[in-house]
């Protein structure tokens, strides 16, 4: 009996001296990155942007951030996390890392289990003050990656491990979902700010109305950005209408060439054209992930910061799906596409028997640079098993560094873009190590990997026509051309040598080309099929997997752009859907095209990377 | 005596010759301060062919030696094949002499327009020694090894951007004013995709009339966008013609709508025959276009009363929208029904 009065006042001074009480600290929202990268490119799968340390084998600096507790005393920490090569390895872990509370780590190193997300016991600490200073320390510099930090001192808590539920939590105890901000009154809503998304919104505006562009990065280009660096390709200024291009001339960088230094793909330039336009408003970081329908149409889209988390949302009459991803598309229930079609689908001498998800995959490009002394790289022991027969005694990793063929483009995407970084790691390590070779590379440094992939394909929306390869091949051109594609139908495929050594798992590919001549994509292809407002520009449009082979490339879709912004113009003043559109008033439109929305007097420098294309006169 | 005879006819012949010679056509400067004479070649009268005698020289990884070489290019400057001297054969590094299989590829990549190494600055061709892990500089970069004759590449290198540079330009000039029927039947027979462009491109109106059946039988035969450009290259007095508008009567429906649309424009300012007219009204479609509008335009313009009577009647039935200046235009006609009609 003593016992339990002993126990029981004990508990109540427990009580007394601590409220059981949660704290959630996102890890994007730290006020300072230290050298800590934001990667937000899976967050419909996983739930939240998060942390990544992108060092490249070298630890990044520490992130930091102040964070209050109500209450002082012991609290439970939970860290969300992942161990990224579990799934190829099941030694070391890559990407570790600790939490450090008022400049003491923890006793446990994250990053080290559980290959999917997950929340990580990291035992208890003594929070002896209301303000404390939270930090994450790199171990690794390879891509360990902290979503969320939770400290809690209610008893026998469980953190919510399904993305779902852990979603309602976030937004229940940050109070993101009470209030949405409208975001502001547009005419067009731009969704994607790569070369498509962008050209939308210039023209748009240009033809007088008002757009907001919402770009989930901090850049915009999408994989013309300094953070994917594709260069652009194919050709512009064209037949039928040789002033489409002006605008994609004036925005374009002026000097080609994949995986370059930062400088070539001139972000500021896109940067600069966009803020010009006093009719666009630019939403960057922000992640377009929720629609609002009614009926056939999308009345709201909603969109959550991928630093802070807000949410806004857009109300607007008409709407552009350049996200590459068809993600507004999909989450306003439009009809698409996925993977290759089979021959009996389009008829289509390209097209495989049997359909099939061998889609082409997304490219983790890198380079590498010498140095005056000696650089080291860590003998990983997480990385893919090599030897001289696999060893690419390589300095720079261009387009055809690309994983993921067969697998999903959206769902496995944190999965594909690993991959391609555990490939570059691998043999990095490998040639700095212990190739025969190594005293080649002694000086070598790697320098750049992107950890935004670059994707190829992914969803396709439908749209009133679909877009096939003998359309290109045997030139039916119809009369609701608009924007040409220039580029080869080329197609990719894994790379026998690299399947031999790798098999089912090629990080390389191969390009298959066919030749056409320039073709006007139909405008029928450049708007949902069952969304009344959606249109698209970008990879996503209303094309089969082959004839995607030659659209995707980002001159051709910043050309669409073009003529979206002036197809928006349109409706908006016809009152009018884009179906509408292409049945009554396709003249404006032809008479838009023919007369451009960029500036013509400006130099053509786009005079690189302009792929083969059957005889084209140039004016 | 009869030898000193035979002797001064053969000096007499030969300075005849020397002075009658034809002399080059044009010379072309190379970028690297040398220069090369282009002659014509001619069979008979006529202008075959051009020529040029080219002795440049080219180093191989600091080994330097002539290259001589016979050019020839066709009358709008598309290099055609090359010649060497019996006595000065092609090498590659370290004196090597070409090969049968080189040679042939020579020939191949003079020929090839689709190279990535023709498109690099010169200094970019090889590897630099800051690019390479081991500091070795000079191999051929790993893109262009497949295009090139391996131990020549520069030698491809010169003697490509010497069939394909300046000097194309010229033969073209040279052409140009040159230009006869003879000479244009020459370059339609050319299997080549710019030989049609660059008759377009360069003939006199005179030269389009002369010439307009064989133009038009390129149009009909024409790929791309050859057939719009040609349209639109057309001088617009030869739409009045009955050869070219019974062309369009026979073939419009074949035309691609960026060619029809390009015709159009073309027929806005010349009298249209009453079948064209009438070929034309069977074109309007249902779906709202700028080529329905420039039809309903031409038909107005063209002053038959009962096509424009036709017209209304069916822009009526169909229910096809018309823009606010063919409205204003059909006003004008007085036909009946115009009010009927509803305006895009």
């Amino acid at each position: 009996m003593k016992r339990l009065i002993l126990l029981s006042f004990l508990f109540c001074q427990y009580a007394l001296a601590q409220k059981p009480a949660t704290i959630l600290v996102e890890a994007e929202s730290f006020d300072n990155k230290g050298g800590w990268s934001i990667d937000q490119q899976f967050m419909d799968v996983m739930g939240s942007s998060f942390l990544m340390a992108h060092g490249m084998g070298h630890p990044v600096a520490d992130a930091s951030t102040t964070v209050t507790f109500p209450e002082t005393g012991t609290y439970q920490v939970y860290v969300r996390t992942r161990n990224w090569t579990a799934q190829w390895s099941d030694k070391a872990a890559a990407g570790e890392f600790q939490v450090v509370v008022n400049d003491k780590p923890l006793a446990k190193t994250f990053g080290k289990e559980n290959g999917k997300w997950n929340w990580s016991e990291g035992g208890t600490v003594k929070i002896t003050q209301k303000q404390n200073k939270l930090s994450l320390k790199d171990l690794t510099g390879f891509n360990g990656r902290c979503d969320a930090i939770l400290f809690t001192s209610v008893p026998n808590y469980k953190p919510i491990e399904d993305k779902e539920k852990l979603t309602e939590y976030r937004n229940a105890y940050f109070g993101f979902d009470k209030n949405p901000k409208n975001a502001g009154d547009f005419d067009f809503v731009v969704v994607g700010g790569g070369m498509a998304g962008t050209c939308s919104a210039i023209s748009a505006a240009r033809k007088g109305i008002k757009v907001a562009l919402i770009q989930n990065r901090p850049v915009l280009g999408g994989n013309n950005s300094s953070e994917v660096r594709v260069h652009l390709g194919g050709r512009i200024n064209l037949e039928p209408y040789p002033a489409l291009g002006n605008l994609v001339n004036e925005i374009g960088p002026s000097e080609g060439g994949n995986a370059q230094p930062k400088e070539y793909y001139e972000d500021e330039k896109k940067m600069k054209a966009v803020l010009a336009e006093p009719n666009i408003t630019l939403f960057l970081n922000y992640h377009a992930n929720k629609v609002d329908k009614n009926g056939s149409r999308i009345e709201k889209v909603y969109a959550t910061n991928i630093e802070t988390g807000e949410k806004v949302y857009f109300e607007a009459p008409l709407f552009a799906d350049c996200t590459g991803d068809g993600t507004i598309g999909f989450l306003a229930g439009a009809e698409y596409m996925t993977g290759r079609e089979s021959r009996d689908v389009y008829g289509e001498a390209t097209a495989p028997e049997v359909a099939d998800n061998l889609t082409m995959g997304a490219s983790v490009q890198w380079f590498s640079e010498k140095k005056e002394q000696p650089v080291s790289f860590p003998d990983v022991k997480w990385g893919l098993d090599w030897d001289e027969a696999k060893a690419e005694e390589i300095t720079k990793g261009d387009w055809e560094w690309e994983t993921g063929m067969g697998l999903d483009m959206t769902l496995d995407f944190e999965q594909i873009r690993d991959y391609g970084m555990l490939a570059v790691y691998s043999n990095w390590s490998y040639l700095k190590n212990r190739a025969v070779n190594k005293e080649k590379f002694a000086t070598s440094s790697l320098t750049w990997v992107a950890y935004v992939a670059g994707k190829r394909e992914s969803r396709r929306l439908k749209g009133d026509y679909v877009l096939i390869e003998q359309d290109l091949t045997d030139q039916r051109v119809y009369p609701d051309g608009t924007a040409p594609t220039s580029w080869t139908i080329d197609l990719h495929y894994p790379d026998p040598e690299n399947s031999k050594l790798f098999p089912g798992a090629a990080f390389k590919s191969i390009a298959k080309h066919i030749k056409i001549y320039p073709y006007p994509i139909p405008f029928r292809c450049l708007y949902s099929k069952n969304i009344d407002n959606l249109m698209m520009a970008g990879r996503d449009i209303s094309v089969s997997h082959v004839a995607l082979g030659t659209v995707r490339l980002m001159r051709t879709t910043g050309m669409m752009g073009e003529v979206l912004g002036m197809a928006a113009a349109i409706c908006k003043e016809e009152k009018t859907t884009p179906r509408g559109l292409y049945q009554n008033y396709f003249p404006k439109l032809e008479a838009m095209m023919i007369e451009g929305v960029g500036n013509a007097t400006l130099p053509k420098d786009q005079d690189y990377n302009l792929g083969g294309t059957l005889m084209e006169i140039v004016k | 005596m009869k030898f000193f005879v035979s002797m001064l006819m053969g000096l007499t012949g030969l300075l005849t010759y020397l002075v009658n010679k034809p002399g080059p056509a044009f010379e072309i400067e190379t970028k690297n301060g040398g220069s090369f004479e282009v002659h014509e070649v001619r069979w008979g009268d006529k202008l075959e062919k051009y020529s040029a005698n080219i002795m440049a020289p080219v180093c191989e990884e600091g080994i330097c030696y002539n290259v001589n070489v016979v050019f020839n290019w066709n009358l709008i400057g598309e290099f055609i094949d090359y010649q060497v001297q019996p006595y000065d054969p092609l090498t590659k590094l370290d004196h090597k002499p070409f090969t049968l299989g080189d040679y042939a590829k020579l020939q191949r990549i003079l020929t090839n327009h689709d190279l990535v190494f023709t498109g690099l600055a010169a200094d970019k061709l090889v590897v630099k020694a800051e690019d390479t892990v081991d500091g070795y500089s000079g191999a051929t970069i790993e893109a262009i090894k497949d295009e090139v004759i391996d131990g020549a590449l520069f030698t491809c290198y010169t003697l490509w951007h010497i069939a394909n540079g300046a000097v194309v330009d010229s033969i073209r000039q040279h052409t140009q004013r040159k230009l006869d029927k003879p000479m244009i039947a020459k370059i339609m027979g050319y299997n080549s995709s710019s030989a049609p462009y660059y008759l377009i491109e360069t003939m006199s109106e005179v030269q389009f009339e002369q010439n307009l059946s064989e133009i038009i039988g390129l149009i009909k035969t024409g790929k791309g966008y050859f057939p719009k450009n040609a349209i639109e290259k057309i001088p617009e007095k030869l739409f009045g013609k009955k050869q070219m508008q019974d062309f369009l009567v026979q073939n419009y429906d074949s035309l691609s709508y960026y060619t029809q649309v390009a015709a159009l424009n073309k027929l806005q300012k010349v009298p249209l025959q009453h079948d064209l007219v009438n070929k034309l009204l069977t074109q309007i479609s249902e779906r709202n276009s700028i080529q329905n509008q420039k039809i309903i335009s031409l038909i107005i313009k063209s002053n038959y009363p009962d096509s424009i009577k036709k017209l209304v009647a069916h822009l009526s039935e169909s229910k096809i929208k018309i823009s606010e200046e063919n409205y204003q235009l059909l006003q004008k006609t007085k036909v009946a029904g115009i009010e009927a009609l509803e305006k895009i």
